[in-house]
């Protein structure tokens, strides 16, 4: 009876730990204030963590449509604007940290099935046909009434889920009710944001974290703070979710994320949240812009969104460049943009977690936000500038008159009989611009120009005009060839190839002058003023002849370069299309804290290759010395790998999306030979030649004085190919070495013991190769960038460690490391935090005992005392000696209660049973 | 959206002092919630259409739908009106019997832009470049005027349906418009023209 008793106690007692989890030992006053354990990941890993879904993300919020709204509704019912308008932004803020938190904990606790990303494997009958009907649509009924059917059922309509769809147990997450989603106000970014600035960790890191923990009031505040001084016109609110190793998380992450997404931008406009937290503007707040107003962003190296090598993922990440500090002219701003795919080329392997994006630059979080934001809607502005002119425009047009009739307004201005010198220029550029943008045959900006119209993004693009993407392209195909022809005619009869005549560039179009590198004159360039061959051509109101605005093109030629102009907007608006425009009904989530995402996705960084180079050179070396180290010949062969090169990303157009196919090089073995004339010449000289690598050899086993003269030459050059593409060329390295040093050991030296001795073996050339093979394999693993490597911070341990000691002491990094607290050893670590999990309780005092009998034992044991009970419990567990193989027992936790009390209150009987 | 609220409360000015009159403006919700209605009273003469909007021979209210995307610069179509209304658009005919106008607003999903609309992101608000644009419609009345746009079945701005008009004798006049249609200018006569009408 009385065993029964106490073992229902533990039990009860575990079954509460269990439940409270991580958060046992300080349980926080506010929910909202749960940090996540900080994952601190050099290059290589955080490439590798590109794949898997994050557990925590920041929520970019930028208040300028709430505050307008409210600004002009203050003005219309007379209230004071100023005070509004920081109410409207405030309670924008508050209802979308909100609601998104809202949200988390419906789908942690199943009161919202999760939303599938891959429709390929989905079961649900009803969602799979609601999406295939909604695919080339941004906004949808269907979805909406579909969603609001799932939601009434969150909000406790009743409907079982099986009558709404094929609803099983596995489309819902089912965690234990406990609150799950920590949301913060990020007022500095500071060391609880460590790992975004730490690649490795070490003591200074750990103490900027412990300080940053405990003055946490000034880092963050909860995300439904309503002090007037926090910036809502620009904030970052990050959200942290509590999923323990054993969640599973991995398997559903994905989905998780998109789920999320996609019932936010729902909820905003169906649910009541918004109008709970803004009593006066909730209503009006449905029509806010949202997803333009809001980014989420996942705070780590680890995605909201699984990255592929495709156009969306590229062009979405290049968002990255806009969060750097300052104004920086981007790619996209351009006449021309080469697009996202160039960029990661050409930007290559960089740094990562070294706050490439600055964010500790700014004082405050929302200067940094305000930054970025100024940024991107400028970006933003241009391009949807450009394509709603080229959609008016290219409409008008072809409303007013068919591409033949074009052309024949183009033919008697161009087959004319005299030409003055700037009737010469206009034919120029007409004839120039129709050529880049739309001949066949040079190709140059065609067949992009072409492939517009497969793109999803651009058809979406274009919902709301009255003609379709694919009758302006082929309007557009007709107009062109007509022109063409006519300026082939032009070039035949040698217009321009007159006495006297030079052509003025300046009347080129921006883009053009982009393309053919005319430099932008010194003085302030007068508009070009297309030429009048009698009345405009095209006008709005024929009653107001010439009046500004009123004219829509002057002439034929006008008219179709207006025509090339607006293509080549088109062209340059889709290869950024993802990024920018409004073409999506969910919030953005660019990875801009992780450019390994697309430089993994595109396999131009490969985080797995220094390791598997580290164990083909071993091999090889072993090989080599084997073959030739045992010998008196002064022969070595010098063996490398290099990476497999991505020198292209050839475009395809799959299911209307653009993807990347990237055309390797493969690994290549390289290798040098070595000669060592040692004892050929009687002096320590030696030579080597690496025909293929650009690696200088250093051949001396110990560094004596040395003169060493090494040439070496690596040689590549990148051809832009007609079709746009920019292949780079194999690069060819070469090298040669010579030098002569006086050193210890000369090493092919031990031929001198051969001879003498008659030895068929050299027994020191043999073993400083061998032992070289070993030392090279050994530091190569210890490559701090490339060899992926994480650690786990527990915040709160960190705190606790530097309150006990006044500093971090050294010896505590790599337990702080490991996600435990500091102790004698990391396996005393690992024990006592395992202690606090199982009971609850927090350890005040910890002795290390050691490994039970002889002393390479795996298993050891820590004496205990805390607050659990009156007297010392001795936990037993196995752990090995750097800690990384920790396991506990079944029976209690492997607790033994070394006094009465302890018994009693681990649930033991005196035999501790 | 088709709920005409019958409301007892009568305008100051007196339920059948002005003819048919549209007007647009906020009011607050015994929640605190501001929100965007469009209220049309009637006189003995036009009597028939209050009623057949919502029983009241004097006054409906009703509120307006939410319009997505709008207290923004997401819409291409807003941005027109906003800033190139009098270039893009043209009157088409005056509307004189109420009837048509009528139907629609009993039926269609539609918001009022006025002057001070709060969904004008291109131009100062209720400043002269919009009331400028209004004038090409309203003339003089152009301060008071309201464009009638309608909303698609995810409650997008689709297309603009009608101007109103408030001129001084309070009664509000309503235009059908359409998209203006550029014209191809006169030629010289001494320019060969070859082309293919067909």
């Amino acid at each position: 009876m009385f065993f029964q008793g106490s073992i229902h106690k533990v039990i009860a007692s575990v079954a509460l730990v269990g439940v409270c989890g991580a958060n046992a030992f300080a349980a926080p006053s506010n929910p909202d204030l749960q940090f996540n354990n900080l994952r601190i990941t050099n290059r290589a890993q955080c490439a590798i963590d590109s794949d898997a879904p994050t557990d925590t993300a920041l929520i970019v919020v930028d208040g300028y449509n709430a505050g307008k709204l409210a600004n002009s509704l203050a003005k219309s019912v007379g209230a004071d604007p100023e005070a509004m308008s920081v109410q409207g932004m405030q309670d924008f803020r508050i209802a979308v940290s909100r609601l998104t938190k809202n949200i988390m904990n419906k789908l942690f606790i199943g009161a919202l099935p999760l939303l599938p990303l891959n429709l390929k494997t989905s079961k649900l009958k009803n969602y799979n046909a609601v999406a295939v009907k909604c695919e080339k649509k941004t906004y949808c009924p269907e979805l909406n009434t579909y969603l609001a059917k799932l939601w009434d059922n969150s909000e406790g309509a009743g409907v079982p889920w099986d009558k709404l769809d094929n609803f099983t147990g596995a489309s819902f997450v089912q965690l234990k009710k406990v609150d799950r989603v920590g949301c913060m106000y990020i007022k500095k970014f500071s060391g609880l944001q460590g790992h975004l600035h730490t690649t490795d960790l070490d003591v200074a890191s750990l103490q900027d974290m412990a300080q940053a923990y405990l003055a946490q009031d000034q880092n963050v505040t909860s995300c439904e703070d309503r002090d007037a001084s926090l910036d809502s016109r620009n904030s970052i609110i990050q959200m942290n979710l509590k999923v323990g190793e054993g969640d599973n998380f991995t398997n559903y992450g994905f989905d998780f994320w998109n789920s999320v997404k996609i019932y936010l931008s729902f909820a905003w406009r169906y649910s009541n949240i918004p109008a709970q937290v803004s009593p006066q503007m909730g209503q009006l707040f449905k029509s806010i812009a949202f997803e333009e107003s809001v980014m989420m962003v996942p705070n780590g190296c680890k995605s909201i969104e699984k990255p592929s090598c495709d156009a969306e993922t590229l062009s979405l990440n290049s968002i990255r460049e806009l969060a750097k500090p300052g104004q920086n002219p981007t790619d996209s701003f351009r006449e021309n943009p080469e697009g996202p795919d160039k960029g990661v080329i050409n930007n290559g392997a960089r740094s990562v977690n070294d706050d490439f994006l600055g964010t500790r630059s700014y004082k405050e979080a929302s200067d940094w936000v305000e930054n970025f934001r100024k940024n991107y809607v400028q970006n933003r502005g241009s391009l949807k500038s450009r394509l709603q002119s080229a959609i008016q425009f290219m409409n008008v047009l072809s409303g007013a008159m068919t591409s033949s009739q074009l052309t024949e307004f183009v033919r008697p201005l161009a087959l004319a009989s005299t030409y003055t010198n700037s009737h010469r220029d206009e034919l120029y550029y007409l004839c120039t611009e129709a050529r880049l943008a739309g001949d066949q045959r040079l190709d140059f900006m065609k067949t992009g120009i072409d492939k517009i119209k497969k793109m999803d993004v651009m058809q979406k693009a274009f919902e709301g005009s009255s003609k379709s993407l694919d009758e302006l392209s082929n309007y557009f195909d007709s107009a062109a060839t007509g022109v063409v022809s006519l300026c082939d005619n032009l070039e035949r009869q040698n217009i321009w190839n007159v006495k006297g005549y030079t052509v003025d560039r300046d009347g080129f179009n921006s883009w053009a002058k982009e393309i053919l590198n005319i430099p932008a004159s010194n003085e302030v360039t007068p508009q070009f003023t297309p030429m009048a061959f009698g009345a405009p051509l095209l006008v709005w109101d024929t009653n107001k002849g010439n009046a500004t605005n009123n004219v829509i093109c002057m002439s034929g030629m006008d008219c179709a370069r207006k025509m090339t102009k607006a293509m080549v907007d088109l062209y340059a608006v889709s290869k950024y299309a993802d990024a920018f425009l409004p073409t999506s009904s969910t919030v953005a989530s660019p990875d801009i804290f992780n450019p390994y995402a697309d430089l993994k996705a595109c396999k131009i960084y490969d985080p797995w290759f220094q390791t598997r180079r580290a164990n083909k050179r071993l091999f090889a070396d072993l090989t080599s010395t084997v073959l030739f180290g045992w010998n008196a010949l002064p022969i070595y062969i010098d063996v490398d790998f290099t990476a497999p090169k991505v020198t292209s990303l050839k475009q395809l157009i799959e299911d209307g999306s653009v993807k990347f196919d990237p055309a390797l090089t493969k690994s290549k073995m390289q290798y040098s030979i070595l000669a060592d004339f040692g004892p050929l010449v009687g002096a320590p000289c030696a030579v080597s030649i690496a025909p293929h690598s650009d690696k200088a050899f250093n051949f001396y086993a110990f560094n004596g004085i040395s003169m060493n003269y090494c040439k070496t030459k690596t040689d590549g050059t990148a051809i832009g190919e007609t079709s746009g593409n920019v292949d780079n060329k194999d690069p060819k390295s070469h090298s040669y070495c010579g030098g002569c040093s006086i050193n210890f050991v000369g090493v092919a030296s031990g031929a001198a013991m051969t001879s003498g001795y008659a030895l068929p073996v050299n027994p020191i050339k043999l073993g400083i190769y061998f032992f070289r093979s070993i030392y090279r394999f050994v530091q190569a693993k210890k490559d701090k960038v490339n060899i992926p490597n994480s650690s786990d911070v527990n915040l709160q341990r960190v705190a606790e460690t530097y309150q006990k000691f006044g500093f971090i002491p050294e010896y505590c990094v790599n337990q702080l490391g490991a996600g435990v607290g500091c102790y004698q050893n990391i396996c005393a670590a690992k024990a006592a935090d395992f202690f606090e999990r199982y009971t609850g309780k927090k350890v005040q005092g910890l002795d290390y005992e050691g490994p039970k009998g002889n002393t390479d034992s795996i298993t050891k044991s820590v004496r205990i005392r805390s607050a659990l009970c009156d007297g010392d419990v001795r936990l037993s567990f196995n752990c090995n000696d750097d800690g990384k193989k920790f396991s506990t027992y079944d029976r209690f936790g492997g607790m033994y209660g070394l006094t009465k009390n302890c018994r009693d209150a681990i649930g033991q009987n005196f035999w501790g049973h | 959206m088709k709920q005409w609220i019958l409301t007892l409360i009568v305008m100051a000015q007196g339920a059948f002092a002005h003819a048919f009159v549209v007007e647009s403006g906020f009011i607050q919700q015994a929640s605190g919630q501001y929100v965007k209605s469009t209220s049309v009273t009637c006189d003995l003469k036009s009597a028939p259409q209050c009623r057949k909007l919502c029983q009241n021979p004097a006054v409906c209210v009703r509120e307006e739908p939410y319009c997505r995307n709008c207290a923004g610069t997401t819409s291409p179509l807003l941005r027109q009106l906003f800033t190139e209304l009098s270039r893009l658009y043209t009157i088409k005919n005056l509307v004189s019997d109420l009837s048509p106008l009528v139907q629609y607003m009993a039926s269609q999903s539609y918001v009022l832009l006025g002057v001070d609309s709060v969904f004008n992101y291109y131009t100062p608000v209720g400043g002269d470049v919009f009331v400028n644009e209004l004038k090409a419609f309203c003339g003089d009345s152009a301060p008071t005027a309201m464009l009638v746009v309608k909303l698609d079945p995810v409650h997008q701005p689709f297309e603009l349906s009608y101007v109103l008009c408030r001129p001084t004798n309070g009664e509000t006049v309503a235009f059908e418009v359409m998209p203006r249609q550029p014209t191809i200018g006169q030629r010289l006569l001494n320019t060969p023209i070859i082309f293919n009408l067909n």
